[in-house]
């Protein structure tokens, strides 16, 4: 069994989650049919779900520590076993850097989310438990997949949960915000299904060659995914699709209302990993796939991304309310990353990686310290506050060090993702860097007036006098991110060494994939094995 | 190049470290460290770090002529695997210039902390003790060294950002303050956008350097980027000078704009200005070290993009050149001890600009050195005037203190002889006159002899409005609030006394490191390089003929004197005269088109000496009208109002808007895409 489980590392960190949920479940159930009116505590369901989730923590950093080969620039850990041969469905899971930054902060996050429930969600806690499990579930999933098919359910158990979560723990529009983050969340599902089946219709549905077979992976040389209709038009399906659930300029519009009503653990898992799934999906499957639209229509990309950033980050600096203004912070945060990608610059897409980790981390500190203010204050509204540094010297710090992250200040974990993107996109693309630019400074005028505004300035409301400021567990709670945060930024290295090779990697397939390339690939595809052709959906 | 045998890394390092411990003891754990610790940690760590430069610094002059020291200490970021891979190593050298440089930071730093010690340790505003303030100072301090240590672009643009961020802290240290942390937060942004240009001016270059050798890091492969740089073409605006721009001038354009923003020159200077409020040792690491050391020591490491951008460098040394006599100007018609000195900080900094300008880092960098000395020591005076009246700021409430702070008076003088460049004994004198001699020949600059002239009027006006400082505060009537006892006012102790008259006498002694040869063949006898500076940081003697130098000499002395003649005069001895003139003119004057206003009332009373103003209501308009409301206040209403209060709109909460919005955007992209298809 423990071999087996060794061996089978990433499925063992994917279905732990899923399974110790559904275990809960059906001991609650069979306790109440033995004795009705009993069940599991609330207390019990936490207790175990936090030691599982700080279980998968460890396994994930054994994994990163122990097993994961920087060296290696492609998927690797790679289990591959067939599930539904007549459909071309495979349980195919792997890790590359890209997948491990993820995976890490996904699993890092979780007790944390776990705790901040604890303290929050007072009404059917174990309902809400289940679905974390299963958030935590399908994004490890979908960080894993190898396989289209199994990539688009684990996306989709992302999605059932969250959108449960919104309805029934969410603030006092939570109906409209889950009927608004369905209909979202639900037009992104079908396009990126219809883009998925155009795509996988001239062959396989594995991303990449499968263990021992000649079959070529849906990313690899040689595939053209416009066989059916245009390549223009996938693009744009999988564009309006992900760019609905990162989401970016101009699709963005719902979020930060969602975000309002959201309940706060849930804001905070999606904020730090939830929407990275987009960039991701991105990064992944996008820019190898669609790289001929991409390559024609990158400045127009780059140009809309830039703009989107710099009205993201414009709107954080008028900001009156704290989670709305990490809203915005995130989209413009993500628009930035997304710039990364679209640079198909190895700096740059190293550096979105790095940013998507870094952003993790300060959006999960910022909504940490908006919820212990919140607990003090019972308000979001920066006109209530100011002045905090007063009585709350702790959060205050603790604040202007995630502040100073957020904006890229050296040595914390923000300067390097920022650093590399910058070089990357300012390596190609002047104008677009130049935009970039003027949003960067943009978003460090908003960030240090946010941060003014809360923490500085006269102590003129009574009711701030008397604050308490961090308890002991709030700051530990707080140092699991804030320790990593500046750690990361005086030694990248680790994460460096191992999202550099995968960015390579990635741009290696959108090099095998560029039209001039793969013609000549597809030729000599052709003339050996046309099997590969076939559809299989 | 030699590998050092000290390791260069550990001088930022142990600053670094204090500010960590005196920050998590602080920040983290909440405990105050008693006054002694605190003076021990940061003091050790500060004193260690001279020490190690010391020892570096003689190592290097043991070393062969143009020799640098390197010391490589692992690899920051990068793993190096791609062709192109961007690789920031922790990479230090230790030459001449950065070896200049570093020795006065770290000197300015021990100053600095000893003056907090002496002044923060009894200020209850919001601390107890000068714990904070310390671990911000040797964060400072660390940032500072490490940007003239490193020899790798990239670190040196972490501490090129690290300074921004220790410059918020300084400044906003009374964070209880809101005008304060306003100015600190408005300093963070301006110096942002020096980052932003900064760090594309390092890409820029990266991609010039990718063309010809693969990649650079450290700073001496910047001098193979230079024919790429030249033959890469922009297509410019044509207003600016030219209609298609080379890499070099694009690269001197962002390197101006980051130049600027760092040190507070016009169009920036607003921040240096509203932060008069802050700490006076704040006042003094920003003024003497983090705005003037970082831009200054850019300014020499890069001189050969002004070379190889002429207009640029004209630019440069025009803005300069406006910002000395702006400055200046400015400086006349304060009321308050700080902003007065911060606006003459301003015009000093511009007169080192226009050095830079043109490409001459010996009088840049002994600018800085004189800089540093006598504002020094003028702001610890003037903090020293400003404790003895209860922390007032206002000059209308001093006036014939010196006879109360005797020893405090002659630290003063030394200064203000230095700045105003009066005598031939002081740094000051023998810096301005090395400006000059190094903007009067210079070919490249565009107006040169203008410039010239500029320079010798902002020094007059700088001596006037020094001088009127000096009087109002020293001399005179007492106007002390009778709250305050007379008898109450006395120097200060050994604590601040001592590192005042260490300054004074390095004012002094400072001549000697950088006198003009004309000065050495003048009054003494076959003596070679005397201007020891130019020679040690290899530079070649200056080219100006000898009749030249005497003439510029003699117009900038003259220039000086007139100028503390005239303030003398106008503010000691004939007061009474000169407020009869001035009331009946401006009394005409306002009379004839506004009536008995409120603002012809006060233009009377500031045309006095007792107010404080002497002439600054043209200059006033020019800043809050021109500078602060069109350019600041217009570009910040654009912003907040125009675009962001509109584009609030959108976000309107209506599900059918948001959906016709993305819906409108999607097909306007999709229309976008292909009708670029189809172009």
């Amino acid at each position: 069994m423990v071999s087996w489980a060794i061996d089978h590392v990433l499925t063992v960190i994917i279905l732990l989650p899923g399974s110790l949920g559904f275990c809960l479940v059906a001991i609650d159930a069979l306790i109440a049919s033995l004795r009705p009116g009993w069940s599991l505590p609330e207390r019990v369901w936490w207790s175990l779900t936090f030691l599982l989730s700080l279980g998968v923590f460890a396994l994930t950093l054994l994994e990163v520590v122990w097993v994961f080969d920087p060296e290696v620039f492609g998927p690797q850990l790679i289990e591959f076993v067939p599930w539904v041969p007549s459909a071309g469905l495979n349980w195919f899971v792997g890790v590359d850097g890209l997948s491990l930054v993820l995976i890490v902060l996904t699993t890092g996050l979780v007790p944390l989310v776990l705790v901040v429930t604890r303290r929050q969600i007072t009404e059917s806690q174990k309902s809400f438990l289940f679905c974390i499990l299963m958030v935590e579930m399908g994004l490890l999933g979908a960080f894993l997949a190898l396989d289209a098919a199994l990539l688009f359910l684990a996306w989709q158990l992302i999605l059932l949960p969250t959108f449960l979560m919104v309805g029934r723990w969410g603030g006092a529009e939570r109906i409209r915000a889950a009927r608004r983050l369905g209909v979202a969340w639900g037009l992104g599902s079908m396009l990126f299904l219809w883009a998925l089946l155009v795509v996988t219709a001239g062959g396989t549905l594995s991303l990449y060659a499968p263990p021992g077979s000649d079959v070529v992976g849906l990313l690899e040389g040689g595939r053209d995914a416009g066989i059916v209709v245009s390549q223009v038009w996938v693009f744009l399906a999988f564009l309006i699709s992900f760019g609905l659930t990162i989401p970016i300029f101009p699709m963005h519009a719902w979020w930060s209302e969602i975000d309002r009503e959201t309940p706060m653990p849930l804001t905070l898992f999606l904020n730090a990993v939830g929407l990275k799934v987009g960039t991701y999906f991105l990064m992944r499957l996008v820019l190898p796939l669609c790289v001929d639209v991409i390559e024609g229509f990158q400045a127009t990309l780059l140009v809309v991304t830039a703009l989107g950033m710099a009205y993201a980050l414009m709107q954080a600096s008028i900001q009156n309310d704290f989670r709305r203004f990490v809203s915005w912070w995130t989209i413009g945060q993500l628009a930035f990353i997304t710039l990364g990608v679209f640079s198909m610059d190895d700096r740059g897409l190293s550096g979105a990686m790095m940013t998507m980790l870094s952003h993790g981390l300060t959006c999960a500190a910022l909504l940490l310290l908006f919820g212990a203010l919140f607990e003090r204050r019972e308000t979001s509204d920066l006109s209530e506050l100011g002045g905090l540094a007063r009585p709350m010297p702790v959060f205050s710090s603790f604040l202007a060090i995630t502040i100073l992250s957020a904006i890229g200040l050296p040595p914390l974990i923000g300067f390097v993702g920022e650093l590399m993107m910058l070089i990357g996109i300012s390596s190609r693309h002047l104008g677009v860097a130049s935009l970039t630019f003027f949003a960067w400074v943009l978003g460090a005028g908003a960030a240090i007036r946010f941060y003014r505004r809360v923490a500085w300035g006269p102590l003129e409301r009574p009711e701030n006098r008397g604050l308490i400021d961090l308890r002991l567990g709030e700051r530990f709670v707080l140092l699991w991110v804030l320790i990593p945060m500046v750690i990361l930024g005086v030694y990248p290295a680790p994460v460096l060494r191992r999202v550099e090779p995968t960015a390579l990697e990635i741009l290696r397939l959108i090099d095998e994939r560029s039209e001039p390339n793969r013609e000549a690939v597809v030729i000599e595809l052709r003339d050996g094995d046309s099997s590969v052709l076939e559809p299989r959906l | 190049m030699g590998e050092s045998s000290v390791p260069l890394g550990w001088i930022p390092a142990l600053p670094l470290l204090g500010a960590v411990i005196l920050g998590v003891m602080r920040g983290l754990l909440r405990r105050d460290i008693s006054s002694r610790w605190t003076a021990l940690v940061s003091l050790g760590a500060v004193v260690s770090s001279l020490g190690l430069l010391l020892a570096a610094f003689f190592e290097l002059l043991r070393s062969p002529p143009d020799g640098v020291l390197v010391s490589r200490m692992g690899t920051w970021m990068g793993a190096g695997i791609a062709p192109d891979a961007t690789i920031v190593d922790f990479a230090f050298r230790l030459d001449p210039l950065s070896a200049v440089i570093a020795l006065l930071v770290a000197g300015a730093g021990f100053l600095a902390i000893v003056q907090s010690l002496g002044t923060l340790s009894m200020d209850e505003r919001e601390d107890r003790g000068p714990q904070r303030f310390l671990g911000f100072t040797c964060l400072a301090l660390a940032a500072m060294l490490l940007l003239v240590l490193a020899d790798d672009v990239f670190l040196f643009w972490a501490a090129w950002c690290g300074l921004g961020l220790s410059t918020w802290c300084l400044l906003g240290f009374w964070y209880a303050d809101e005008d304060q942390t306003k100015a600190a937060s408005l300093a963070f942004v301006v110096g942002r956008i020096g980052d932003a240009t900064l760090l594309a001016a390092w890409v820029l270059m990266l991609r010039a350097g990718s063309g010809t050798d693969g990649s650079f890091s450290g700073f001496d492969e910047l001098q193979s980027v230079r024919p790429g740089l030249q033959a890469v073409m922009f297509q410019g605006a044509g207003f600016l000078g030219s209609d298609s721009w080379t890499g070099a001038e694009v690269v001197a354009g962002l390197i101006l704009i980051a130049l600027l923003s760092k040190s507070a020159l016009l169009p920036f200077s607003r921040w240096m200005i509203d932060s008069a409020k802050a700490p006076v040792p704040a006042l003094i690491l920003v003024q003497t070290v983090l705005s003037v050391g970082a831009p200054i020591y850019l300014g020499s490491r890069m001189s050969f993009v002004f070379s190889d951008a002429p207009w640029v460098a004209s630019w440069a040394a025009w803005l300069g050149a406006a910002s000395a006599l702006f400055g200046a100007l400015m400086a006349c018609g304060q009321r308050d001890v700080f902003r007065l000195l911060s606006w003459s900080t301003v015009s000093q900094l511009g007169l080192a600009l226009v050095a830079l300008a043109a490409v001459d880092e010996a009088a840049a960098v002994f600018q800085l050195i004189a800089h540093a000395l006598h504002k020094g020591l003028l702001l610890m005076t003037m903090g020293v005037v400003v404790a003895a009246v209860g922390g007032r700021t206002d000059i209308r409430l001093m006036g014939n203190l010196g006879s109360r702070l005797w020893r405090t008076r002659i630290d003063t003088w030394v200064a203000v002889l230095s700045i105003c460049g009066l005598v031939p004994a002081t740094v000051g004198f023998f810096s301005i006159e090395q400006i000059l001699f190094a903007i009067a020949p210079s070919e490249h600059l565009a107006g040169s002899m203008v410039l010239v002239w500029m320079v010798i009027a902002a020094i007059g006006v700088t001596a006037f409005g020094v001088m009127r400082l000096v009087y109002l505060t020293l001399y005179g009537e007492s106007r002390i609030p009778p709250s305050i006892r007379w008898a109450g006012i006395e120097d200060p102790g050994p604590a601040l006394l001592w590192p005042m008259a260490l300054l004074a006498v390095s004012i002094l002694v400072g001549v000697l490191i950088a006198m003009p040869q004309i000065w050495a063949d003048l009054l003494f006898v076959e003596i070679q390089h005397a201007n020891s500076l130019r020679y040690f940081l290899g530079l070649d003697p200056v080219g100006l003929a000898v009749e030249k130098q005497w003439t510029l000499v003699a117009w900038a002395s003259g220039s000086a004197w007139l100028g503390s003649a005239a303030g003398v005069w106008l503010y000691l001895y004939k007061p009474a005269w000169w407020s009869q003139i001035t009331q009946w003119s401006a009394g005409h004057w306002w009379r004839r088109g506004h009536g008995e206003s409120r603002r012809g009332h006060r233009l009377e009373a500031i045309w006095t000496f007792r107010t404080g103003w002497s002439g600054g209501v043209p200059f006033k308009w020019i800043r809050d009208g021109a500078i602060e409301g069109l350019v600041l206040r217009g570009g910040e209403w654009g912003f907040r109002n125009l675009i962001s209060q509109r584009a609030r709109r959108l976000q309107s909460g209506r599900a059918s808007q948001y959906f016709a919005t993305a819906l409108l955007a999607c097909w306007a992209i999709l229309i976008g895409l292909f009708w670029i298809t189809r172009g």
